[in-house]
């Protein structure tokens, strides 16, 4: 017997969240609130279940972590279908999957490249980076809870631009956005 | 005289709607229209309306039409907006225009056929001879006997001229696919257009934008030799299938206008020649705009089918981006919004490009 | 208001312009196509703008809604009592207390800051279309970043005129990548698009596209090292509070083409107004 957790109880708290998100966005590297879900499945934290019932619908597919609740949590709010990490609109994960293995758009649809929702145990981890580009006034410099591997893979996308993937990396109730126009580097 | 800053927009659009409410009821003396009149006597601006409009409600059409004091564009804005805040329940299985029982049904390429030429209540032979008397008489020519007030007898199904044209394969196959179409409504056009979006943007297309493209290929500008291989306007059962049931049942029917076009054909000497094809369909009684819709499909074949395309019938993303008249008008009419700003802008770098030209003339 | 969801658009429609929105800010000036909806007011009356609005708006934002710098052009009044009566979202003409400004063709005098998001009504999102109007076209020039002709277009109006031409919507290369219509603001206010602490989002609802300047980020108007660009103005000044840095609209007073001036910006004038008294 199969007990889902709720969704959202109206949808201005999808609007809440989406505003959210898009502070998140437009200010790269600092941290934002989220209303987040109550009880999420077991797979997603908070922020990531509140960032999926506010933009994932029958539009878009999404790939989960593994794992069957996750899965029916979705399809049962959202009705969004699942699909492999390497075509998937938005890409849930715990483990980062390689930035390249994700859909990155094209040069006539740069926006086609995936969002990828990170969660992580901790936001004020990591090593320290300096961050500009555009939503930053002048510099930003702060820890980010990303591996070794992040950086290069980050520049290599970087160098495809406008092509990339655009990430948000999701703690508890707190989000960080990590669009593919950030320039970051190791401090 | 002192100037100041101006208020009262809201006072000034309040106004405007109250003379607006006055002259859209006219005299008061004058019965208030109908929406059953205009629905059974205004028949044609319904279809038109509900075709425009993409919705398939005759009520809804005349009501828009009332409140449009006529203006079926309009109209059909009105009903395309009221359109947008329904919830899309679930799209229908492909309608079959062969179980039409068409209540008329011509061909030009056929003397006679199977199931006959069937007129049905048409204006085509009418003589046109504005009627002044009350009530109005049935147009008559001068030896006809007045035919019965309705045709009360059921018209039998008749096979499409074109599927009774495949055996001898002299004209191209339907060329209905598998997949499922794209939608219209729900991603931009994005060009060059697959059929299904173009027949989409075509079916709510405006009427006259359509009829001048279509003549204007049968005047050579992308000349495509056609012939109506078949005109059917008769009602049709429309079905889903909810995938609680797993099968479909059929939930009302509609009036449609299907025009079959035969046109130019195409092959060479390895391919053997095929008469090719042009279709238009639309909602309600409306021969002009089928057609006209067919005529303008079979344009927008021209690169699909090998021919150089140079005419404006043949441009997809000219006449895909310019059929819709909601968004023309809307456009259209904008500019009678306010553009002081940028006027005054012009204004300043015309008086400055003057004084340079007029200054360095001195 | 009865009967109809939150400032008036489906859910649905909401979450798709939201996605646009957010992949809009990721690729800064990149037109995003969207599947714009039949709205109660005409394409090409700020129905892109609108959606945007209405997909972003929230029952604790305050509206600020001016069209040609002004909160009581007939329009901007139409549109604002739209959002009050379908979002019942308090509304403001002060840009000051606005948290979401609609505009059509101005950018407020008074700096906006990091809480607010100004959203742009947009006729022709496509910057090169008087140039070239297939869209199927300029979407190439703008996968490869080939914007020579509008180089050669500005750099004509130069050695024509003497000056470049373009008095409004005066194209702007956004984040060194992106060429984009800033919407027909006059030349004057393009300088304000640059570094611009609050959120710029742009709806084109008739030609189906979504565009984004997110915070901070470079903005730069055309031009060349030998002809800088030039933000024009009238040369003039205000007849109601005395501003001598402001955008000006000219007003007849006369028969006889008599003229004075008045900030275009009636909130920026009256607040000017109210500090004189």
């Amino acid at each position: 017997m199969n007990t889902l957790t709720p969704g959202f109880a109206t949808p201005l708290q999808a609007q809440a969240c989406f505003r959210a998100v898009l502070k998140a966005m437009s200010f790269p590297g600092a941290p934002v609130e989220l209303p987040g879900v109550a009880e999420p499945p077991a797979a997603l934290s908070p922020a990531a279940a509140a960032i999926l019932l506010t933009l994932a619908d029958t539009m878009v597919t999404v790939s989960l972590p593994p794992g069957a609740e996750g899965a029916d949590w979705l399809a049962f709010h959202t009705g969004a279908k699942t699909a492999p990490a390497a075509d998937a609109d938005f890409v849930v994960a715990r483990a980062r999957p390689a930035l390249s293995t994700l859909r990155l758009g094209t040069y006539d649809e740069p926006e086609m490249g995936a969002t990828l929702i990170l969660d992580v145990p901790d936001l004020d981890a990591g090593p320290r980076f300096r961050l500009t580009g555009p939503g930053i006034a002048h510099e930003t410099l702060r820890r980010l809870p990303l591996d070794d591997q992040f950086l290069p893979e980050w520049r290599a996308l970087a160098a495809k631009t406008p092509l990339g993937v655009d990430i948000l990396l999701c703690a508890g109730t707190t989000l960080i956005g990590l669009p593919r126009s950030l320039t970051m580097e190791l401090l | 005289m002192a100037y100041v800053a101006v208020k009262g927009g809201e006072a000034a659009i309040a106004a405007a709607h109250a003379w607006l409410a006055e002259c859209r009821r006219g005299a008061t003396d004058v019965p208030a229209l109908d929406t059953e009149q205009i629905m059974g006597q205004l028949g044609r601006a319904v279809d038109r309306v509900m075709a425009e409009g993409a919705l398939y409600d005759r009520e809804l059409a005349a009501r828009a039409i009332a409140q449009a004091q006529g203006d079926l564009i309009e109209a059909a804005f009105l009903l395309r907006a009221y359109r947008t805040t329904l919830p899309r329940l679930i799209d229908s299985e492909p309608v079959d225009t062969g179980a039409m029982r068409p209540l008329r049904r011509v061909s030009a390429i056929f003397k006679d056929l199977p199931g006959g030429q069937r007129l049905g209540p048409t204006t085509d032979y009418t003589h046109r001879l504005l009627d002044f008397t009350e009530p109005p008489t049935p147009a008559a020519t001068a030896n006809e006997t007045a035919p019965p007030a309705n045709q009360a007898s059921t018209p039998a199904a008749m096979p499409r001229v074109t599927d009774m044209m495949g055996a001898e394969a002299l004209l191209e196959p339907d060329q209905a696919g598998g997949d499922t179409p794209g939608d219209l409504t729900m991603e931009p056009l994005d060009f060059p257009a697959g059929r299904d979006l173009r027949l989409q943007g075509l079916a709510r297309g405006d009427e006259g934008f359509l009829l001048a493209l279509a003549y204007s290929t049968q005047r050579g500008y992308g000349h495509t030799h056609p012939f109506v291989g078949e005109l059917r306007v008769g009602e049709v059962a429309v079905s889903i299938a909810p995938p609680e049931l797993g099968f479909a049942i059929e939930i009302g029917d509609i009036t449609l206008t299907e025009c079959q076009m035969v046109n130019q054909f195409g092959g060479s000497k390895a391919a053997p020649p095929q008469f090719t094809r042009g279709y238009g369909l639309c909602f309600g009684h409306q021969d002009r705009k089928a057609i006209a819709m067919s005529l303008v499909d079979r344009s927008l074949r021209a690169a699909e089918l090998g021919e150089a395309a140079k005419a404006p019938a043949q441009n997809d993303e000219f006449v895909l981006s310019h059929c819709d008249n909601i968004e023309a008008t809307g456009f259209l009419e904008h500019l009678k919004l306010p553009h002081h700003v940028d006027f005054q802008s012009e204004l300043e770098t015309i008086r400055k490009m003057r004084a340079d030209i007029l200054g360095e003339a001195s | 208001m009865k009967g109809y969801n939150f400032a008036y658009l489906d859910e649905q429609t909401k979450r798709m312009i939201r996605r646009a929105v957010l992949k809009a800010v990721a690729i800064p000036g990149h037109q995003i196509p969207f599947a714009s909806r039949e709205m109660p007011l005409p394409y090409g009356w700020g129905t892109g703008g609108i959606q945007v609005t209405a997909s972003i708006i929230g029952p604790d934002d305050v509206l600020k809604v001016i069209d040609q710098g002004a909160d009581d052009t007939t329009n901007a009044v139409s549109i604002r009592g739209f959002f009050a009566r379908t979002a019942g979202v308090a509304t403001t003409t002060h840009t000051s207390e606005a948290s979401v400004i609609q505009t059509r063709h101005r950018i407020p005098e008074v700096p906006l800051t990091e809480d607010q998001v100004i959203v742009y009504q947009v006729p022709m999102p496509e910057p090169l279309y008087r140039l070239e109007p297939s869209r199927a076209a300029t979407k190439r020039r703008h996968a490869l970043a080939e914007y020579g002709e509008m180089h050669v277009k500005l750099y004509e109006d130069i050695t024509r005129f003497g000056r470049v031409a373009v008095a409004y919507d005066h194209p702007v290369m956004v984040n060194g990548r992106y060429l984009m219509s800033p919407s027909p603001i006059p030349a004057f206010d393009n300088p304000k698009l640059d570094h611009m602490p609050a959120l710029q989002l742009f709806g084109a609802g008739r030609e189906k596209r979504i565009y984004a300047v997110p915070p901070y980020t470079a903005v730069r108007s055309l031009d060349f090292e030998d002809h800088p660009f030039h933000p024009g103005r009238a040369d003039g000044v205000c007849a109601l509070c005395g501003a001598a840095d402001t955008y000006l609209d000219e007003i007849l007073v006369s028969d006889q083409g008599d003229k004075m001036f008045a900030c275009s910006d009636s909130d920026f004038c009256e607040q000017n107004r109210e500090a004189l008294r």
